[in-house]
């Protein structure tokens, strides 16, 4: 069988108007009711209903991001000061998410909610989140990332939390780990 | 009419290839929809509860999905309803399937971070029950679903670039702003996987050369921006390519796998119909003519 598309395509000719069919008027009403429904619901709720979104990911392409990470102190970090410090200080050893299960956007988010002092219902809600980590002695970082005028990227990393056992304890100054109850 | 004719021409004839083309399209969403309801089904347990309702979950309590074998009747239910969809058992199947992805993803993105992964199965399944409900006929139904997804499709990449314009106008596509988001990925990488991830070819090249790194958004942006032209036969084609480019491009620069747009896009855009009825008129050439006595 030729597809039709191929016998109409030698004839340039404009081809005659004809009145729109009935299969064709239902076809503009549901694609008008679904451009109605995509914005009509994406613009009354913030930009997202999903399906329906505005797709912002990546729109404020300056702003800088907060992301998270954990790290497993030796015993030879647990005295080190947990204090703000670039990418190359960092106490311990990087401990893989994968390793808990626990996916890397959901925690990103759930620190950057918390923000910059953790609240008791924080920690109820980090203590929920991470399953026992054993007798490991584990820090989630905030790492934060922006643009600097010279248009290299500087990169933070914060300490938030040390994770020991089932215990979640909010990291407030500059303690070191064992100052913080780590054995 | 012309835009309706470019995207719903009720006179053209159906062929087998524009047949297979439409299956090739409800399969690859209905594939995409059951590894998305059962990955979720074995995060969503675990998950510590609806802290940002989105969606539905306004509305609705959707803590139940944490129950685990609430979560699994309510998996095999949607998967059921895709299957009954499909065989066209219930009219409304695909819409009710609709329904129940919607609140197994609001349920599992209710943490905060939305995902945008499976927004296009989300457009494509809705413009599948649409046009089951509203046509009876099945070439009219299959044409009207691919139809539907087309105009779902550049609504949301055609909003993204806007949203990006918006923001910044066309210095959105400064090559520094992809250094800093490859500088948050690699954290990322390396968070997940507790090792330093290793640049591939595409991330040497752009970081080697802001240039470079410039050029790669300017596409991107085009790409999304030029997204209208799909309702146009003559376009579509290369269109829906390009923007399999941009993601294909997303996912080796910042490691972030749109595949569901990329499948859905193959199945709307690959030759499928063409080489499909090419393969047809040849078999019927070869075919030898039946013999008049023995019928």
């Amino acid at each position: 069988m030729v597809p039709e598309v191929e016998a109409r395509e030698p004839n340039n000719e404009p081809a005659p108007s004809v009145p729109l069919g009935p299969a064709e008027k239902r076809f503009i009403g549901v694609a008008l009711a679904l451009v109605l429904l995509y914005f009509g619901l994406a613009l009354t709720h913030g930009g997202e209903f999903w399906p329906f979104s505005r797709f912002p990911m990546f729109a404020n392409a300056r702003k800088p991001w907060l992301r998270a990470t954990l790290r497993e102190l030796r015993a030879e970090d647990l005295d080190t000061p947990l204090s703000e410090v670039g990418e190359r200080d960092v106490p311990g050893l990087r401990f893989p998410l994968a390793e808990l299960g626990i996916d890397q956007n959901d925690l990103s988010e759930v620190v950057k909610r918390a923000g910059d002092t953790l609240e008791p219902e924080d920690l109820a809600l980090f203590a929920q989140y991470f399953p026992d980590v054993g007798a490991r002695t584990l820090i989630l970082y905030g790492v934060r990332g922006r643009l600097r005028s010279d248009s290299t990227v500087r990169v933070r990393y914060r300490p938030v939390a040390m994770l020991h056992g089932e215990h979640v304890t909010a990291v407030v100054g500059t303690p070191s780990a064992r100052q913080m109850g780590a054995p | 009419m012309r835009l309706v004719e470019e995207l719903f021409d009720s006179e053209l004839p159906d062929s087998l290839g524009q047949r297979a083309q439409a299956l090739a399209f409800e399969l690859v969403v209905i594939y995409g929809v059951q590894a998305d309801v059962f990955g979720w089904a074995s995060t969503l347990p675990s998950q510590p509860g609806i802290i940002a309702p989105t969606g539905l979950a306004h509305y609705l309590d959707v803590s139940f999905l944490l129950n685990e074998r609430c979560l699994n009747l309510w998996t095999i239910a949607t998967c059921a309803l895709l299957a009954c969809g499909l065989l066209r058992v219930v009219r409304g199947a695909y819409l009710l399937a609709l329904l129940g992805y919607h609140c197994e993803f609001v349920a599992r993105y209710s943490l905060g971070k939305i995902g945008h992964a499976s927004n296009v199965l989300g457009f494509a399944l809705l413009s599948l029950g649409a046009a089951d409900l509203a046509y009876r006929d099945p070439t009219l139904r299959r044409r009207a679903a691919q139809g539907f997804t087309l105009i779902l499709l550049s609504i949301g990449y055609t909003w993204a670039a806007v949203c990006k314009l918006r923001m910044l106008g066309f210095a959105w596509a400064d090559g520094h702003h992809l250094w800093l988001w490859l500088r948050e990925k690699a954290v990322d990488a390396a968070s997940l996987l507790g090792r330093a991830p290793h640049n591939n070819k595409l991330q040497r090249l752009v970081l080697s050369n802001v240039h470079i790194a410039t050029l790669v958004l300017a596409l991107g942006l085009t790409s999304e921006l030029t997204s209208s032209l799909m309702f146009f036969r003559r376009a579509r084609r290369w269109v829906l390519l390009g923007l399999c480019a941009m993601h294909l491009g997303i996912l080796y620069t910042m490691d972030i796998a749109f595949m569901n747009n990329i499948y859905v896009l193959l199945s709307l855009s690959l030759p499928i119909a063409e080489v499909v009825d090419a393969l047809s008129r040849r078999i019927d050439r070869t075919r030898p003519i039946p013999d008049a006595n023995t019928t």
